[in-house]
């Protein structure tokens, strides 16, 4: 059994499409393997029964010669998508026990395309976090330690669950969300393959908003090609959510050929800055002179604004996220708090969002509310929005001259539970790269690189044009042929049974 | 500056200075943002969909036609339809808010710069500036059990689609705010984009309200909240407007606040609040990019727009020769203007609009029906009226053939043939009547030479004697003549 | 720069989260650090730059028809709620 969850997602179909394996053997598989993963608490819930009945499905239709692009492949899904009849709170005690009665636009995809469910996945509360921390399933942990070190290490946030189930080998792969990194840094920190798509590539609708106009589905997987298997259907319009675009959605696998000897890749000479690790900007060159080798032709560019990117990206993102959080109240569903005797509606609400959500969110909110506060607007929200226009422009004029960016992921790698829980600014910083990418709306994936000196992983990001995920995913691939990564965390959270 | 419009006090003229926000609810079948239904009256939280419970992770989508219903409304009112326009949110919190905030426009509306022309009782017409009007969605219902601790919410209202339609500061008396309520409602009818409902709430008002001494500057404003009739409009304005008078002479100054108009007390109250001044923090709706609407499709509604209530007064006026209150009275209501217009095609327009104006009116009235309800077409009211134009039958004839038509739907020729009503217009016939009735009072044809009005008495009598059927006119005429009046 | 203690507390009251004193002060802290943090962008030159404003795209192309879907069944719209009576959701009495 543990043979089969060590293939990829396209090894795992050819063996479905084969009869090698069928679809509940794979899925009985995978539901094992995330019972025995228990330790590194990457599900909030399994849905083993949902996964059977629907790997069940699967097989009778493989039998028959038919279905989808996905058919039998069990698949992870981060507790921010809404599953239909199935809990999903977020990682927020104000939403626990929530049950929606519809099904997420990504998620109707997929389960449209023959996967099934194999549970909900950790994550920081609304998607707030680095670290995969400060959700009500408590804390992720990383499947990968450091060389000789036995620290319980985060798995990234806030799509932390998701990537320790992938790297883990819990499940053949993940969907995350992305508002400012949450996919690419928890990929970069557990060695997998983590995209975000164009914003608008996919559908929001049914996904529990953070930030509206930065948030966007993402998927973790173990390949570049799984990684543009699951993006080809993800992706699409869907005219519940009017900020999804109507454009065709190319056969991204099929165009996967890793060939790049036409292309430029820039390299943002703002990469370089205080505070970026010997280890980060050593291994970003290194990614650079891989790409040469691969035939791609790299270039330095420069994106001036890029330092500005995250105090812009915070004030948006707080803006919105104050307003989107407005609507847990505790009156149509969710926890409520109790009041006492001639307390009204107001107390009400007072006492439910503050037992209801966590400090983070909490801070975030006050924030959020304050910039949007009367007096205060210009100053920081319209101010923010400007320098995002700036932010933009850099890349505009970025991708004038290339057709793939390339930075670092994060400025570190996997850093031990607990030790960000304390500051304010600090965790802030680590999203110096990603942030920009959102601001944008462009698509941008980390692909793991190398191990550091402390044996964990570290990864690159590649950036591409809006909507243009097709030259990115074979930039990717690229990539990810020259850095020939395949390190594996050893199991130590394997209980001997 | 018309002293008609101020009020005395003590110390010298006050003048009122009016501007509304009338909430309009836009005629559409689905609401402003999702699919579910905008039927009025049915039971609770039966006509919500998930958008509008604000389900975690449901988004807006936005009812193509109730931009057109706005903009339809914009070009009525003479507006300026702006290229782009912006859904903002207004963040507030409040139990049948479930969003935490109402997608509203602010800094970008649909429409900018329009105008209405308004009659007021009594005075000439006038023009009121209209500053803009946005798309909006309206909250739901909360509702307190008597002295109970709890309140019950239903959603149902929640984002249905309203036009929020604001005024300039252009009116100087409750008669004027009255006025302009009247002609937008009529407008608005005409262009089918609001039912006008006020008791069902598809229309209420909020005044702004100042004083100032006659032509100076404009003093501070107090907002009289959700007005739901025109009655109420005008007492709430004129409480308020006695009492900020009252406390400018006292010398005290008015503070700016919103207000709620008590219907019971005729007064108006300060509204409780125990917060902080509202800070609504208004921003773009990230789930909603900008509204950008094309030239053509804009072109494509003006093309289609109806005759509106101010053309179509000064039209009945130049075409049919109408007096102007005749031309009001038929345009206030559009079924009725074009059944004027069917009936007096072809025939005497002032018979026809006295006719309809008079007759049908007043037997809608009594009756408390509208004219669709009624059994009078204009099919059958066009055959009375020929009737009464080719002297076929008398007016009073008519009109009691009027009241079977109204009461029963009958066929005014048929009610003439049955009831062999049809006028004797036979001077031949006739004057074998009057002989009659000569003949048989040589007393009264004596006193006739003494008073001549005696004519009257003579008519009379030959009309019992054919049972209202000879032509007055003639029969008049006739004894005239033989009595050498 | 610090804000002020009355600052925060209104914040939270248009927020609609209840803090007690010892709240108060902490997140008057943590928010004093983030707007510190922030204020960088002061020094960011944007007298030309019009404010972004959207990914692009017109809400007109994506809007729908006037085209009424089924509502959901009230139970299913209340399946979630704390507190109900009678096809009403219920909150505590609301003072105006």
């Amino acid at each position: 059994m543990t043979e089969l969850v060590g293939w990829s997602l396209h090894r795992a179909r050819e063996a479905l499409q084969a009869r090698e394996v069928s679809a509940v053997e794979l899925a009985q598989a995978y539901i094992q393997a995330a019972e025995d993963g228990a330790a590194l608490n990457a599900f909030v819930a399994l849905t083993p029964e949902r996964a059977l009945d629907m790997a069940a499905g699967s097989d009778r239709r493989l039998a028959n010669g038919e279905g989808g692009v996905l058919e039998g492949i069990p698949l992870g899904v981060k507790d921010m998508f809404c599953t239909r009849d199935i809990v999903t709170s977020a990682g927020s005690r104000i939403l626990d026990g929530f049950v929606p009665p519809y099904e997420s636009g990504v998620t109707e995809n997929l389960w449209k395309a023959g996967a099934n469910l194999l549970g909900k996945l950790n994550c920081d509360e609304f998607a707030m976090g680095w670290s995969t921390e400060t959700g009500i399933g408590g804390p992720t942990v990383n499947p990968w330690r450091g060389r000789g070190d036995t620290r319980r290490l985060s798995a990234g946030g806030s799509s932390g669950g998701s990537a320790a189930a992938v790297a883990a080998r819990l499940t053949p792969a993940a969907l995350g969300t992305d508002t400012g990194g949450s996919v690419r840094q928890p990929a970069a920190l557990t060695g997998t393959v983590g995209l975000k798509p164009s914003y608008g590539r996919c559908s929001r609708f049914g996904i529990i908003a953070y930030a509206s106009s930065l948030d966007q589905a993402g998927v973790f997987s173990h390949t570049v090609r799984d990684a543009a298997i699951l993006l080809g259907v993800i992706a699409g319009h869907d005219p519940r959510d009017s900020t999804s675009v109507d454009c065709p959605v190319p056969d991204y696998e099929g165009r996967l050929q890793g060939d790049i000897s036409k292309l430029r890749v820039g390299v943002p000479r703002e990469c370089v800055a205080d505070g970026i690790p010997d280890e980060i900007i050593g291994l970003w060159r290194q990614a650079g002179d891989w790409l040469g080798e691969q035939g791609a032709s790299v270039v330095e560019v420069s994106l001036p604004h890029i330092p500005h990117a995250l105090p812009a990206y915070y004030i948006i993102a707080l803006a919105e996220a104050s307003s989107n959080l407005a609507r847990y109240d505790g009156v149509r569903y969710g926890q409520r708090a109790a009041t006492q005797a001639g307390e009204d509606v107001a107390d009400l609400y007072g006492r439910t969002r503050a037992s209801g959500f966590g400090t983070e969110v909490k801070r975030r909110i006050l924030t959020g509310t304050y910039v949007l506060s009367e007096g205060y607007f210009d100053a920081y929200y319209l101010k923010a929005q400007r320098v995002r226009a700036l932010v933009a422009q850099d890349f505009g004029s970025a991708f004038e001259k290339v057709d793939v960016l390339l930075t670092p992921t994060t400025p570190y790698a996997a850093f031990a539970l607990g030790e960000q829980r304390d500051d304010v600014i600090a965790p802030y910083l680590g999203d110096i790269f990603t942030v920009p990418v959102n601001l944008s709306g462009l698509p941008a994936i980390s692909v793991p690189a190398r191990l550091n000196a402390d044996g964990l992983p570290l990864g690159v990001q590649l950036i591409g044009r809006r909507f243009d995920e097709e030259i990115l995913l074979n930039t990717a691939l690229a990539f990810e042929t020259a850095a020939g990564f395949d390190a594996e965390p050893e199991p130590w959270w394997r209980t001997p049974s | 500056m018309s002293t008609e419009t101020c009020l005395q006090g003590e110390s010298g003229q006050w003048e009122m200075v009016i501007g509304l926000e009338v909430h309009a609810q836009i005629r559409s079948a689905a609401k402003l943002f999702s699919g579910a239904p905008t039927d009025f009256g049915e039971s609770p939280n039966s006509q919500v969909s998930y958008v509008d419970a604000a389900m975690p992770g449901m988004l807006p989508v936005l009812n193509r036609y109730c931009v057109e219903q706005g903009v339809r409304a914009g070009l009525g009112l003479r507006g300026q339809i702006n290229p782009v326009s912006v859904f903002e949110r207004k963040n507030y919190f409040y139990p049948d808010l479930p969003q935490g905030y109402q997608i509203s426009q602010y800094q970008c509306p649909l429409v900018s710069n329009g105008e209405i022309t308004i009659r007021p009782e009594g005075s000439p017409p006038m023009r009121v500036g209209v500053e803009r009007l946005h798309l909006e969605q309206d909250a739901g219902k909360s509702m307190h059990e008597g002295s109970g601790s709890t309140s019950l919410v239903d959603l149902n209202r929640c984002g249905i689609a309203l036009m929020e339609i604001v005024s300039h500061p252009d009116m100087r008396s409750a008669a004027q705010a009255q006025a302009y309520v009247r002609e937008l409602r009529l407008l608005l009818r005409y262009l089918d984009v609001c039912d006008g409902n006020m008791e069902e709430g598809s229309l209420r008002a909020d005044v702004n309200l100042s004083m100032r001494r006659p032509g100076g500057e404009f003093g501070t404003r107090c907002e009289i909240k959700n007005l739901n009739s025109i009655r109420f409009i005008g007492q709430a304005i004129e409480y308020e407007a006695a009492r900020q008078v009252a406390l400018l002479e006292a010398g005290e100054t008015i503070r700016q606040e919103t207000r709620l108009f008590d219907i019971h007390a005729g007064e108006t109250r300060s509204m409780r609040s125990k917060e902080d001044a509202q800070d609504y923090r208004y921003f773009p709706d990230p789930d909603l990019p900008p509204l950008r609407l094309s030239k053509e499709w804009v072109d494509a509604i003006a093309a289609g727009l109806p005759e509106l209530p101010e053309e179509k007064r000064g039209r009945l006026i130049r075409q049919y020769g109408l007096e102007a209150y005749d031309a009001d009275v038929l345009v206030a209501k559009r079924s009725n203007v074009d059944f004027f217009e069917k009936v007096a095609e072809g025939r005497d327009a002032k018979l026809v609009a006295n006719w309809v104006t008079g007759e049908l009116f007043a037997a809608l009235n009594k009756s408390r029906t509208s004219l669709e309800q009624s059994r009078i077409t204009p099919q059958g009211m066009g055959a009375l009226l020929d009737l009464i134009i080719a002297d076929e039958i008398s007016g009073r004839i008519a009109k009691e053939i009027f009241v079977m038509m109204f009461e029963t739907g009958a066929n005014p020729e048929e009610v003439v043939e049955e009831n062999r009503w049809r006028q004797i217009n036979d001077v031949q016939v006739l004057e074998r009547f009057v002989d009659e009735v000569l003949d048989a009072n040589p007393d009264k044809v004596e006193q006739s030479r003494k008073k001549p009005k005696l004519i009257g008495w003579f008519v009379a009598q030959v009309m019992k004697s054919t049972e209202n059927r000879a032509n007055p006119r003639y029969v008049h005429e006739l004894f005239k003549k033989k009595l050498n009046l | 720069m610090t804000i002020s203690r009355e600052k925060v507390r209104q914040i939270s009251r248009l927020a609609r989260i209840s803090l007690d004193e010892d709240e108060l002060d902490s997140y008057r802290q943590d928010l004093s650090q983030i707007l510190d943090w922030v204020s960088q962008l002061e020094k960011v030159e944007t007298d030309s730059v019009a404010p972004f404003s959207d990914m692009g795209g017109n809400l007109f192309d994506c809007a729908r028809e006037d085209l009424v879907e089924p509502a959901p069944s009230r139970e299913s719209l209340l399946a979630n709620a704390p507190e109900q009576a009678d096809g009403f959701f219920t909150v505590p009495r609301i003072l105006e």
